[in-house]
């Protein structure tokens, strides 16, 4: 085992810390959520991963996604993600593309074991629910508004966004925007679940959206009878 | 009796986790917020998402859903930010 990630096994054995970095992840979105949530990919040492976001970084980033610099505004996000973690975990293997994941081929993701949903469009977090069933892998959502966040795991065959947003366009972000602390707490908080879910802790919950307030600093969540049943 | 709970937008900004209240409709439970919480703007509460016994309710009239004791009614809000 690389002595880089030795810190990492006081909650795992080698055997599955090996085998968790053998998992290929696919991260759609390098705002606020996915900076923080590829880094922290590169340094757990996951081997692999497929990197989304048409975007370029813009001067309203800077308050809070990762990687976003003076010096980088204007470049692609891929690009400078994809070159901050090899820096952080030089043999990183790391597929790119800078379009919408809509436009995309599905037969591009069939060695994928996680599609991670990081993205700010709702439209797009209910497409990747969508693809989660198709290629029969979880999905890991995360999402940020102003103090609050949520996130979860979700297996395939569930419609737990669909049921939760709706026909909702846009969350409390639109009114409360996003500040700078939000988004790298539920970035780890996604990456923890996913770890616990890869463990199989026996105290981890598949289906579940957890809802976390940094302004009362606590956590509820919404278990999945809450979404079973909706009145029209 | 009815338990309301309110969370993450509403609990933090009105500092309310929770109260119970006589009400046998949802029109009733926005009275007794009137009345006994009137620092909570109505705008906030038609703007959070309402669930009454862990269902969702999003038609247009879920303001007007009976409601009988031992009911509870949260009031929530989801962000889509990323």
């Amino acid at each position: 085992m690389d002595k880089q990630f030795a810190e990492n096994l006081g909650i795992m054995n080698k055997t599955a810390l090996s085998n968790l970095q053998n998992q290929t992840v696919l991260l759609i979105g390098l705002g606020g959520l996915g900076g923080f949530f590829a880094q922290s990919l590169a340094r757990l040492g996951i081997k692999k991963v497929i990197l989304i976001d048409p975007d370029h970084f813009t001067l309203s980033n800077l308050n809070r996604q990762c990687f976003s610099h003076q010096e980088n505004l204007g470049a692609y996000k891929v690009d400078v993600v994809a070159e901050a973690l090899q820096k952080i975990y030089p043999q990183l293997e790391i597929i790119s593309y800078k379009n919408r994941i809509q436009a995309l081929d599905n037969t591009l993701f069939h060695a994928v074991n996680i599609i991670v949903d990081a993205t700010d469009d709702i439209t797009t977090k209910l497409f990747l629910e969508t693809l989660s069933t198709t290629l029969k892998i979880p999905l890991l959502h995360g999402a940020v508004g102003g103090w609050f966040g949520q996130y979860g795991l979700i297996e395939p065959n569930q419609t737990v966004l669909k049921q939760l947003y709706g026909s909702m366009k846009k969350g409390l972000e639109k009114t409360q925007g996003s500040p700078t602390f939000t988004p790298p707490i539920i970035a780890n908080l996604m990456i923890a679940t996913w770890v616990a879910y890869w463990l199989k802790k026996p105290s981890f919950k598949a289906n579940v959206i957890w809802l976390f307030d940094a302004l009362s600093s606590s956590i509820d969540s919404f278990d999945k009878v809450l979404f079973d049943k909706e009145r029209k | 009796m009815v338990l309301v709970k309110f969370m993450n937008l509403l609990r933090s900004k009105y500092n309310i986790k929770s109260f119970e209240c006589p009400a046998k409709d949802m029109q009733a439970v926005l009275e007794y917020i009137k009345k006994t919480y009137p620092q909570v703007r109505f705008e906030d509460l038609y703007q959070a998402i309402l669930f009454i016994n862990q269902e969702k309710v999003s038609h247009r009239k879920r303001f007007e859903t009976p409601l009988k004791p031992g009911d509870i009614v949260v009031f929530t809000n989801f962000v889509g930010g990323g």
